[in-house]
């Protein structure tokens, strides 16, 4: 097994209609952790499973280069909360980018997490395929469609 | 189970007069009872022909990785000063986020002691 899809935490959402955790989703801290193909992300873990460096999200599936995309991730910025249409709710960043002399390789897919809030995750990101660059500037391009969007 | 004296009636013992407001109350609740009975069970008619949807739907598209080769080349010379200094600037950026995730942690902070 390994990554296959894009998907919001279900826990994220329980937790947030129960009260059992409350994400402020554009003005906490948030990072993009980047990983290989090892984790099997799945959106029905438990909470304490969504969290950075536990379970699939462990640093030994972490890709990740000092100095230029940390270990850890890298903090998400101009993060909003927008209605764009009708029941559609949308979560969005400016793209997030490394350093400029940075090696990375074999990297599939971010865990999205608030660091604010324990580190909980909110979403994991498939980029569909191996990526990675040689000696330059890896940015992930968030889609049109926001980090995640909810739709009513 | 009532009788009449001198015209007005009487309860019979055990027997409840309602007003009219009391009566409506209990027609609208048993309507409101009827009504939630047949929603659920045209739920489950439909859920049984999988015509069931679940909101909110929460849809996650797969983000784009983009690499751009550094103007200078890991062979030049100029490498190693290119990429401190990107490196510099990274550190730079991860403060200048640290330092915005400072700043709220602290206004958290006051305001809950301003609550407290």
């Amino acid at each position: 097994m390994a990554w296959a899809a894009s998907n919001v935490f279900r826990q994220m959402m329980a937790d947030i209609l129960t009260a059992a955790q409350v994400y402020d989703l554009d003005t906490d801290a948030y990072k993009a952790a980047l990983y290989n193909n090892t984790p099997t992300p799945s959106k029905d873990v438990t909470a304490a499973n969504t969290v950075y460096n536990v379970d699939q999200w462990v640093t030994a599936n972490e890709v990740f280069q000092a100095g230029q995309w940390a270990q850890g991730g890298v903090a998400l910025a101009s993060l909003s909360v927008t209605t764009p249409s009708s029941g559609t709710v949308q979560w969005n960043a400016a793209n997030t980018a490394s350093g400029g002399a940075a090696t990375l390789a074999n990297v599939y897919g971010c865990l999205v997490y608030d660091t604010t809030r324990s580190s909980k995750g909110i979403c994991f990101n498939y980029f569909g395929g191996t990526t990675g660059v040689a000696s330059g500037t890896y940015t992930v391009v968030w889609p049109g469609t926001g980090i995640a969007q909810w739709l009513t | 189970m009532s009788d009449e004296t001198n015209g007005e009636p009487q309860r019979a013992r055990g027997q409840i007069t309602l007003s009219e407001e009391q009566l409506q109350a209990i027609i609208d609740e048993k309507i409101a009872l009827a009504v939630e009975e047949e929603r659920e069970r045209a739920a489950e008619a439909a859920q049984a022909a999988g015509e069931a949807h679940v909101y909110p739907n929460a849809d996650v598209a797969s983000p784009t990785a983009v690499a751009v080769p550094a103007p200078v080349s890991t062979e030049d010379p100029d490498w190693p000063r290119y990429q401190a200094a990107q490196e510099v600037l990274y550190l730079e950026r991860e403060r200048d986020a640290l330092d915005g995730e400072l700043q709220a942690a602290r206004d958290r902070l006051a305001e809950i002691e301003g609550s407290g």
